[in-house]
């Protein structure tokens, strides 16, 4: 594999530099900062709805839509949080913190404004990380054989189990049953039916699209529809907030946004990191640069009692692990997030299924996922300063219209793509038991990241055991091999202890 | 007469898990395909028993561990209208789906949302009614533009 192919990337500049993707980029980033802005909704629930319509475009208006969806969203969380003091999205948590304090001492404008450019500025700068480590590590990901793939595979299971919710045994069961999932279908060898309960339509397996959408999207309503009727939980926010913060009020200076070089350079760096390892993600980026921000930052005794260095060090954090999230899945296959498995969903629809392969098979897409992150943060600078005041009155659309909307929208989204009811059907078992692991705090993506790695897994340790012809230790022992699989051992116990630390703590 | 209610811990969940997944295990074994071998030698039923296998060791740790008392907090006091409104949700949307395909997208997704709406909670018929064609009337517009086929129906 070469560094760089100068014919793929001409190829990918004529695929990007269209008005058609211009079009979907920015209809991607003002849903995503819509779908942020609203306490309940996520990132992922939002690409997943969106998921089936960017079948129906071209490989980079999709890309565009999905990008400019998540990007936006992870943003756009920071509007509810700074607002109603509700984060918008578990990644904007961190922010409530400082950004509401800012908003009762009449500063919603300039915390919204810091909430924006300290996004911006640490989604870009960790989006040029992506763009250079990620072929670096594609190179070193080629020279693996099937063994190794696997262990890479199991490795990352261990880590998104261990590191995927406050209980890491509950992470574990939940990517397990991702691997149970995965085999319902046929047999990837002998293509004979296996685990389809006698159901005709199950023989193609569970579809991405019914599995994401019942994941992230109809569990969610479902779970909103049960609260609902048994809590009668409404919106309680007062149109007040709202209106201190649409209310004119002075903005943000250059200088106060230079002022906060250091902690939006804390965030960055520590988002980035997390984004880029399995199981962490843009909650734990946010929470991680807003205590060191606390820790290090000059001005650390401010914050937490509505300094705009808070806000900066959350917000870098969170927007940081973006494009870092990407780095497993183009380099390994592997998502190493919610959002990231849905982002290879969407490639997969396209044709370009991620495998350590995708450099080598697909450098134009590649360029284009790319660009398109770079842009992305030009249209979401413009859209989400246009639009982040009015967004702040999402908050308060009644939940009764909202549910059933989207309910109404993963139905249809999820037969359209396929025009099969049986899709549906299967959208809707999904959606039931992503409810049940709601209620019983088993977090979901674990599952639908382990959903998408078993085809990888399976196929390598076959070809690996074909390979040694059965012989499982010769399969497994090359020095590389042993080495993963002590790397594996030592970091489950790793992040392990680092959860018991923290729940201590 | 007080009836007490149970709340359900991590550890009856344990239990649970594991009775469903050795249920799974077991229906994987009794089944013809389970043993049959592909070309590689590997039986059909290895994989999906790996995953099982992986659940039950997993489930047994939330019987043992140190959270297994813990509760969920919406398993703390469950109440029964928490299971059989979301499986009355799964129903109804499916029976959405057949309706809409039977009577045709607009109207029936405006016959469907007007009493979702307002069983949620909106305070009037009437403005739920004007919600709901607005939602369907907006939602068939965009789909229709992108070229995207909604179901079909006798109307529209």
């Amino acid at each position: 594999m070469e560094m760089f192919y100068p014919e793929a990337f001409q190829q990918a500049l004529s695929m990007v530099l269209t008005p058609t993707l211009f079009y979907w980029l920015a209809i991607g980033i003002f849903l995503g900062v819509g779908v942020g802005a609203m306490p309940g909704m996520s990132a992922a629930t939002g690409i997943a709805l969106m998921l089936p319509l960017s079948f129906f475009l071209d490989t980079a208006p999709a890309l565009g839509l999905l990008m400019g969806l998540y990007k936006g969203a992870v943003y756009g969380g920071s509007i509810a949080a700074i607002t109603f003091a509700t984060p918008g999205t578990p990644g904007a948590a961190a922010t409530t913190y400082d950004g509401y304090e800012l908003t009762k001492q009449g500063k919603g404008r300039k915390a919204l404004e810091m909430a924006l450019y300290a996004s911006i500025t640490g989604d870009t700068l960790s989006d040029i990380l992506t763009i250079f480590l990620a072929p670096a590590l594609a190179i070193i990901a080629l020279t693996f054989g099937p063994a190794e793939r696997f262990l890479v595979a199991v490795m990352a299971f261990v880590l998104i189990g261990a590191l995927g919710g406050k209980h890491p045994i509950k992470g574990l069961i939940s990517a397990s049953m991702g691997i149970f999932l995965a085999t319902i279908g046929s047999d990837p060898v002998s293509l004979s039916p296996r685990m389809t309960f006698g159901f005709w339509w199950l023989r193609d397996g569970i579809g991405l699209i019914p599995m994401l959408i019942g994941i992230f999207a109809m569990s969610k309503m479902i779970e909103e529809v049960g609260l609902i009727a048994v809590m009668k939980k409404g919106m309680e926010k007062t149109k007040g907030a709202v209106d201190r913060i649409t209310s004119t009020g002075p903005g943000l200076t250059i200088k106060e946004y230079l002022s906060c070089w250091k902690e939006m350079l804390i965030g960055t760096s520590i988002g980035s990191f997390a984004g880029m390892l399995p199981g962490l993600g843009a909650t734990v980026g946010a929470f991680l640069s807003y205590s060191v921000a606390k820790q290090i930052s000059p001005n650390r005794d401010k914050i937490g009692y509505g300094a705009l260095e808070g806000v900066a060090a959350a917000e870098a954090g969170n927007n940081a692990t973006v494009g870092p999230t990407l780095i497993p899945l183009l380099a390994f296959g592997i998502p190493g997030s919610a959002s990231a498995a849905l982002i290879g969903g969407g490639l997969a629809l396209q044709g370009a299924t991620p495998s350590p392969r995708m450099f080598e098979l697909f450098p134009h897409i590649v360029y284009a996922l790319f660009m398109i992150l770079l842009l992305g943060n030009v249209f979401n600078l413009v859209i989400g300063r246009l639009v982040s005041r009015f967004y702040a009155r999402l908050g308060l659309l009644p939940k009764n219209i909202l549910v059933p909307l989207i309910m109404m929208m993963a139905i249809i989204g999820t037969y359209a793509s396929r025009s099969n009811r049986y899709d549906v059907a299967v959208m809707l078992i999904i959606g039931l038991l992503g409810y049940c692991m709601r209620i019983a705090e088993i977090p979901s993506a674990p599952m639908v990241i382990s959903f998408l790695l078993a085809p990888l897994m399976e196929t390598s340790i076959r070809r690996a055991l074909m390979i040694s012809r059965g012989d499982w230790a010769q399969a497994f022992s090359s020095p590389l091999s042993i080495g993963l699989i002590v790397a594996t051992v030592v970091l489950g116990f790793v992040s392990i202890w680092f959860q018991r630390k923290q729940m201590i703590g | 007469m007080v009836i007490k209610k149970v709340s359900i811990n991590n550890r009856i969940l344990g239990l649970i898990l594991i009775l469903l997944f050795v249920f799974l295990l077991l229906y994987v074994y009794n089944s013809d395909w389970a043993f049959r071998r592909a070309r590689d030698n590997v039986a059909l039923g290895f994989f999906p028993a790996i995953g099982l296998g992986l659940s039950i060791l997993f489930a047994l740790f939330l019987l043992i561990d140190r959270h297994s008392r813990e509760v969920p907090k919406l398993l703390e006091n469950p109440d029964a209208r928490m299971f059989y409104i979301p499986l009355f949700a799964i129903i109804l949307s499916w029976l959405y789906l057949l309706f809409i395909n039977w009577i045709g997208f607009i109207i029936g997704s405006i016959l469907a949302l007007t009493p979702a709406i307002f069983i949620l909670g909106f305070d009037s018929i009437k403005k739920a009614l004007i919600s709901a064609a607005l939602i369907s009337l907006v939602i068939y517009a965009i789909f229709t533009l992108l070229g995207i086929m909604l179901p079909k129906g006798l109307l529209i």
